[in-house]
């Protein structure tokens, strides 16, 4: 594909000089990597299980990381501390089970791996870890184990990804409607664990919303529920507990989900608006409303002027030449500004009749925010940018522009002002780390809730000059965050919280919450054994010291 | 000779000097000053409607309705009329034509306006990005009128003003400085709950939406002594509570230094000073003062500070994510945010101070106040009888303009000229109160008799005190360079022993700083700063001499502390006597205004029998700060009487203790002496009292 405008833009957003080039550094050999620290009875346990597994380098640093920026910069042109010593394939519960016994035996450690889609370097290695780590591959359970059309729930392993799950529910007629950005890799256990959010959660709802039973395998055995029923008063919700476990847990290896009839009709949908703060009313008032349709996003201006420099290549004239009225009849006769104007992208689904009912009712909404529908097209290439992006950030480290993203949900009468306030402080805090080039700062408002949204923050810069840009990336993204919290934003929406919001979990949940986090570690896993270090810190108890 | 020119350093002048010559086309001029980029246009009218309309406000209405049972569409009316008196009507035809009119009459007034122009393209930019809070010292009626005339001069967006509600009732005036930016807000609202609701979301609302800077004035009044007063919180908080509450990313805040070589209200200042009553504000009296339109006022001068980011200065003291589990209309302010927004406020004044351009007359009206002879008569009254030979005071003036660098003060003196030269401009812009004759001498012009209120006072003890005061006011404006030498030097020079130890030296100007708290803006937290600073200063300058952790008094009495001691010596002489009126005086509680008037009247009779010279000490504002300053120190008690209205207890002991420690360091009559005053003055006070 041939992005033409994109050069363009690169050339005014960063004053990039093309011909400045940071090749990746050549792929590591097994002298680069750290030695592996083998737990010798542990390993001569596992060989007799006849478990299957490898000690091969490259599939251990291919589970080293995830896609955070530093992981992927340690790729590139950095090296890895620590990795796991051994990767692991179970293909069942039972023998999920198998390898959590004997880890526990022989106090080796597991680190859970699904898609390998994390953005907060909850799949780092700790450090300071001593003991042998297993990195334990989900990918090989990715069995849809039943379907029941009756009660339209579905009993799925968890190594399977999004897009095998729509394929496979597909040809029998269902879907799962569970889209997160990351769906072609990312894994039904991985969602669990982090509380996963997806495109299309207003009719489907998000990932807590969708599971009806988890299975999972902890040091002291299995925890689960005793039937598929649609909801129970049984004390605190134990899923609760493991959804947003980030793997510190156990190790999801079942879950029982609810699915859908595919929709009669799905189609794309985009409305321009004069400003920011319109296209948020408008947003606030769909929800006020409850008439979202399946997804709905707002970009920002500087989101739009992107999404334009990637349209492909187009030699038909007569195109070019209605993109050219359009843009005349956007700004000569109904007064929008480009440089103000911003767009919402719609994705409506059902039946045919009810798409049409829905597609009137939310034009006519916008409408009343100055709000005109530009197209279906337009719509489209909107939800194609987000999978767009994560390849166009790997392109962007060629030419040294680092990008990353980041989230919040906030309430809804803070929606704008977060928005500028955070945008300001990337800026600010580019300039004060001395950046010749304004960033790309720009955000988009991604999901809709009763009380508030989802915010999504992109942010790139020209790293040219800098000693350390990761390190620069980090303080700024670490201020974008305490920006986010000072105007009444959450720590994450649904990232999660990984290694990298550590430091702001007790601030958000309280220091009694983190206490409660810490017995339940403490009742699951006392020897912490899924010793990822996400979340916080567990608290060893003083007999292991 | 121009002691005026187009640039001086970084000022430029803007009155005389423009590209444009006519004031027609000037005032019509294109002008495109920066907005701010989230500021949604709108007419003012929209501005009241739109806080009628806030969340706060419909929240109050239905709080207080429900409190007192009063109905909802009476307070809705109220509100209305509430945001109606208050609201401002700024347009540029106002703007335009205050900019012709008072080109035409200042160009015959004043030989030039100087505005620093350093960080003003800095400003520039930055009302593009956050919404600025223009905060200048005030000391003159004009200071409002010339923010809004530079700013269209120099091409910043004209600010919107909160003014007294006293001017309002002005005919035709009120609505003319409505155009011209200024909202009206009451001097007294108490614990009117609508009132303040709305004063404060009209504040916010300009601020969020950053509709055109917001200035006020910090001191909340104008200075008539011309020293800085204490802060007052309650317009810089309503300002800020948008940053704290995350609803715009930053607010800029610019510290502004006015100076006037000479003020239009200058003996006004000094009648006020005394009590004698003020005028009300109205038309008529504005329209008498049109004979100052003539005259020779010399120079003004607008110092911007560097703007302050309201976020740099918070980020480490204040955690904004406290307000995310209340709803945004809720109006609460952290116990940081308050200590936080204090120490801004103060911060700002210092700022103030520091950019503030003194006149070489300041130094003139401290060197004529002063050096009292042992006599018992000053150089002002000297001054009015023999006068001063010109060639005496420019040496004099020209050392205390070397003092005054050596701390860190900025005057105006334009290069090129001798000391004299200099001296006879500034004598020639204050002809109205001296006059040099043509044996080169200077005097000190009469002032008429003046009758006071207070029966204790005669007219010409108070005609004295006019012409004290109207120095004294000069004077003021240059006190806060040396404020931290000053009381190092009354110390020194007070001291009996051969030396002082650096720890009693600190104590002493511990005990100082807290008593003159109300008088001069200090930071406590820095006094240890401060006295350093200072100490390391004088030494330089020799001003001192230290021998390991000891100063030598005999060498450290010398002609820069004794000046500096003697400058500040009214203050403690004021204090003093207000100890010794309470100490004599048994009663069970005071009210403030009776303390006061007392003192000032065992303060005329001092005066009257040649016991104190000072005649400065008569000042109300003095007195009210000395209250102040003694209850800071506990010398003084706040408690609520019987029928709850607030009144004080006076602590003799605490009392004692302060008049033993102030009379060891600056000359009092002796405490017997006192006495039998008060015993003179008993009858008559008690009668009044």
């Amino acid at each position: 594909m041939v992005l033409p405008l994109l050069k363009d833009w690169m050339l005014n957003n960063f004053n990039v000089n093309l011909d400045y080039v940071r090749p990746a550094q050549p792929e590591f050999s097994a002298a680069d990597l750290p030695s592996p620290v083998i737990n010798k009875p542990f390993l001569e346990d596992l060989q007799t299980s006849g478990l299957e597994h490898s000690l091969d380098c490259h599939d251990r640093l291919f589970r080293a990381h995830g896609h955070t920026l530093n992981e992927i910069w340690a790729l590139r042109e950095g090296s890895f501390n620590r990795i796991p010593d051994l990767v692991a394939w179970p293909t069942s519960q039972v023998e999920v089970m198998q390898m959590v016994q004997l880890a526990n035996k022989h106090n080796v450690v597991i680190i859970p791996f699904g898609g390998g889609t994390s953005v907060t370097q909850a799949l780092e290695c700790p450090s300071t870890e001593t003991r042998m780590i297993i990195s334990l591959d989900t990918s090989q359970m990715h069995k849809i184990l039943w379907l029941d059309e009756e009660n339209l729930t579905a009993c799925l392993e968890s190594g399977v990804t999004g897009k095998e799950i729509e394929q496979r529910l597909a040809s029998r007629g269902f879907c799962l409607g569970h889209e997160p950005d990351s769906y072609e890799f990312s894994t039904l256990g991985g969602w669990v664990a982090t509380r996963a959010s997806g495109m299309k959660k207003n009719i489907y709802g998000n990932i807590e919303d969708l599971v009806v039973l988890v299975r999972t395998v902890t040091t002291r055995g299995l925890l689960e529920k005793s039937c598929n029923a649609p909801r129970t008063s049984s004390g605190p919700d134990l899923h609760h507990a493991i959804l947003g476990s980030e793997g510190t847990l156990g190790v999801v290896t079942e879950v029982v989900v609810k699915i859908r009839p595919l929709p009669e009709c799905q189609k794309y949908g985009s409305v321009v608006f004069p400003c920011f703060q319109d296209g948020v009313s408008c947003l606030r008032e769909v929800a006020r409303q409850r008439c979202a349709p399946a997804s709905i996003r707002l970009v920002d201006n500087e989101q739009f002027v992107f999404g334009q420099a990637l349209k492909p290549e187009n030699n038909s004239l007569v195109q070019s030449f209605l993109d050219g009225i359009k843009k005349a009849y956007l700004t000569r006769w109904k007064g929008f500004d480009i440089n103000k104007m911003c767009v919402a992208t719609l994705v409506f689904e059902g039946t045919l009749k009810e798409v049409e009912a829905q597609e009137k009712r939310v034009y006519e909404t916008a409408g009343k925010f100055g709000g005109l529908p530009a197209g279906e097209e337009n719509g489209e290439r909107g939800y194609f940018l987000t999978y767009l992006i994560a390849y166009i950030r790997d392109m962007g480290l060629q030419y040294g522009i680092i990008a990353e993203s980041f989230e919040t949900s906030i309430p809804w009468d803070r929606v704008t002002d977060l928005c500028h306030n955070v945008k300001d402080r990337l800026r600010r805090e580019c300039k004060a780390m001395g950046m010749q080039h304004e960033p790309f700062a720009s955000c988009r408002v991604t999901q809709l809730y009763d009380a508030g949204a989802c915010v999504y923050f992109y942010f790139a810069f020209c790293i040219r000059g800098l000693s350390d840009p990761v390190k620069a990336y980090e303080e700024i993204e670490s201020a974008a965050r305490d920006e986010i919290l000072a105007c009444g934003g959450s720590i994450s929406h649904h990232h999660g919280i990984g290694k990298i919001r550590k430091k702001w979990l007790k601030q958000s949940i309280s220091g009694v919450g983190v206490d409660v986090l810490q017995s339940i570690k403490r009742t699951l896993d006392p020897q912490n054994i899924f010793g990822n270090g996400n979340l916080f810190d567990a608290a060893v108890p003083i007999s292991k010291l | 000779m121009s002691f005026s020119p187009k640039r001086k350093g970084t000022y430029e002048e803007i009155l005389h000097h423009r590209s444009q010559q006519s004031d027609v086309g000037w005032s019509l001029r294109s002008y495109t000053p920066p907005q701010y980029r989230y500021c949604s246009p709108r007419r003012p009218i929209d501005v009241g409607t739109a806080v009628l309309a806030s969340p706060i406000i419909r929240h109050t209405v239905l709080q207080l309705s429900e409190e007192d049972g009063s109905s909802v569409e009476r307070l809705e009316q109220e509100a209305e009329a509430i945001v109606k008196e208050m609201g401002h009507d700024l347009g540029m035809g106002a703007i335009r034509l205050f900019a012709f009119v008072l080109s035409k009459a200042w160009r015959r007034i004043y030989k030039a306006i100087y505005v620093n122009s350093e960080h003003l393209t800095k400003l520039q930019g930055l009302c593009k990005d956050y919404p600025v809070l223009l905060l200048p010292s005030h000391r003159s009626y004009m200071d409002f009128l010339l923010m809004s005339y530079v700013c269209f001069a120099v091409n910043l967006p004209v600010p919107v003003i909160t003014a007294g509600a006293d001017f309002m009732s002005m005919k035709g005036v009120g609505s003319l400085l409505r155009k011209s930016g200024a909202f009206f807000i009451r001097r007294q609202f108490g614990s009117d709950k609508l009132y303040w609701a709305i004063f404060t979301e009209y504040v916010q609302s300009l601020v969020r939406n950053g509709d055109a800077p917001v200035e006020f004035f910090l001191e909340g009044t104008r200075s008539r002594a011309q020293k800085s007063m204490g802060p007052k919180l309650g317009c810089l908080s309503a300002a800020l509570e948008p940053y704290f509450k995350g609803e715009v990313a930053d607010i800029y805040v610019v510290p502004i230094g006015i100076s006037y070589d000479r003020l239009l209200e200058e003996t006004l200042y000094a009648y006020e000073l005394l009590g004698v009553p003020k005028p009300k504000e109205s038309t008529s009296g504005l329209l008498k003062a049109r004979h100052v339109l003539s005259g020779d006022y010399g120079n003004i001068h607008v110092s911007f500070s560097a703007p302050i980011s309201v976020h740099d200065y918070f980020r480490a003291g204040v955690d904004r994510s406290v307000h995310a589990t209340l709803p945004r209309y809720m109006s609460s302010h952290s116990v940081e945010e308050v200590a936080c927004t204090q120490s801004l406020a103060v911060d700002v004044l210092l700022q103030q101070q520091k950019a503030i351009v003194l006149s070489p007359w300041s130094l003139v009206a401290a060197i004529l106040l002063q050096h009292s002879q042992p006599g018992g008569m000053g150089v002002a009254e000297r001054s009015q009888l023999e006068g001063v030979g010109v060639a005496e005071l420019a040496e004099e003036v020209h050392w205390l303009k070397l003092q005054l660098e050596n701390f860190g003060g900025r005057i105006n003196w334009p290069g090129g000229y001798t000391t004299e030269a200099i001296l006879m401009d500034t004598l020639t812009v204050h002809s109205d109160l001296v006059s040099v004759s043509n044996e080169n001498r200077v005097y000190l012009k009469h002032v008429d008799d003046v009758k006071s209120k207070n029966a204790a006072l005669d007219p010409v003890t108070m005609a004295t005190a006019v012409r004290h005061l109207t120095l004294a006011l000069y004077r003021n404006q240059l006190l806060h360079v040396f404020q931290n030498l000053g009381l190092v030097a009354l110390v020194v020079t007070g001291s009996q022993e051969n030396e002082i130890s650096l720890e009693d030296l600190y104590k002493k100007f511990m005990f100082l700083r807290n008593l003159l708290c109300k008088d001069f803006i200090f930071r406590p937290c820095d006094v240890e700063k401060d006295f350093n600073g200072v100490l390391l200063g004088m030494k330089h300058t020799n001003a001192i001499v230290q021998e390991n952790n000891h100063i030598l008094v005999a060498p450290s009495v010398n002609k820069c502390t004794v000046f500096m001691s003697r400058m500040f010596e009214p203050f403690l002489v004021a204090y003093w006597v207000l100890c010794q009126f309470l100490l004599t005086h048994n009663r069970a509680s005071w009210k403030i205004r009776d303390i006061i008037e007392g003192t000032q009247g065992l303060e005329a009779a001092m005066l009257n029998h040649g016991m104190l010279h000072h005649y400065e000490i008569l000042s109300l504002e003095l007195l009210s700060n000395a209250v102040n300053g003694l209850i800071h120190c506990g010398a003084i008690c706040r408690e609520k009487a019987a029928n709850g209205n607030p009144s004080l207890l006076a602590k003799p002991f605490e009392l004692s203790k302060v008049a033993t420690e102030i009379a060891s360091m600056v000359t009092v009559p002796t405490c017997d002496d006192a006495a039998a005053y008060v015993k003179i003055l008993a009858v008559p006070l008690s009668a009044k009292l």
